[in-house]
């Protein structure tokens, strides 16, 4: 009889510790789901930085920005020119040339995007005075 | 002759094993999570200083437009002093010296060359400078 009571405490003992356990793995593994978007985020967020930086830095060396995008692999969109790089998406938007009395002033806005949403946005312009100087 | 030993879990021993499990589970959970974290905080914060510079640097251009084109009215050295002050620059030996704030402390300094026509000859500084006192964020953590 003893024997069998003591039976019954594991038992209830051991369902206990299951649900309990099914319990907290729930809350831990979404806690270690949590750790792993960010961390992907930021690995994503850092790629589209560095390769933003690339292209502006080219654009900054280059006279006409549309025309050498177009030519290294950059497609035309409604409001700009984009370009698939991994982790997101590169746009380039509010390309403009603005003539001053002795240059002239090309600019344009590149923006990261993750899964259609905005992250950061790098301006770039660069002014040339006229060649006669 | 034998002797048969039987093994039985005593009551307490399942749950104490289960303690230990879970506390080494979510410490290793909540190091990830705050590691992930401190992470995405650097990038963030990365971001925001590589965003500073070029928003700082397309408004330095910008001026450099504005100035070539002021520059068209300017006729003398005493002029280009006015200017200089009126526009909050410095004109020095023949350079023009001007900063724009490109966030977090820092400043981007920019000077040009002006020749004898008052052009723009050429840009001769382009640098980020800290502008703030830089300060420990624990102050009070002694390392040595």
């Amino acid at each position: 009889m003893k024997s069998l009571r003591k039976g019954h405490a594991i038992i209830i003992e051991l369902i206990i510790i299951i649900l309990f356990f099914s319990l907290s793995s729930v809350v831990i593994v979404r806690l270690f789901a949590a750790a792993h978007q960010l961390s992907t985020q930021s690995t994503a967020s850092t790629q589209l930085l560095l390769t933003a930086q690339s292209w502006a830095d080219q654009l900054l060396s280059e006279d006409d920005f549309s025309i050498f995008l177009s030519e290294n692999g950059w497609s035309d969109e409604e409001n700009g020119l984009s370009l698939a790089v991994d982790g997101g998406t590169l746009k380039v938007t509010g390309l403009r040339e603005e003539e001053g009395l002795n240059g002239k002033l090309t600019s344009c806005e590149i923006s990261a995007c993750l899964d259609e949403q905005e992250i950061f946005t790098l301006p770039v312009a660069r002014y040339r005075p006229e060649e006669k100087r | 002759m034998k002797i048969k030993q039987e093994y039985r879990l005593g009551i307490g021993i399942s749950a104490m094993l289960l303690i230990f499990v879970i506390i080494s589970i979510v410490t290793l959970g909540v190091l990830s999570f705050l590691s992930a974290k401190a992470d995405k905080a650097l990038t963030d914060k990365s971001i925001d200083m590589v965003c500073g510079y070029y928003e700082a640097s397309a408004a330095a251009q910008r001026r450099l437009m504005e100035m070539d084109n002021d520059f068209a009215s300017v006729m003398s050295t005493q002029e280009m002093d006015a200017y200089a002050e009126e526009e909050g620059m410095v004109y020095e030996d023949g350079a023009l010296y001007f900063s724009v704030d490109a966030g977090s402390g820092r400043m981007l300094n920019v000077t040009v060359g002006i020749n004898e026509q008052f052009q723009i000859r050429e840009i001769t500084q382009y640098t980020i400078e800290n502008s703030e006192e830089w300060s420990p964020e624990f102050s009070d953590f002694s390392i040595f």
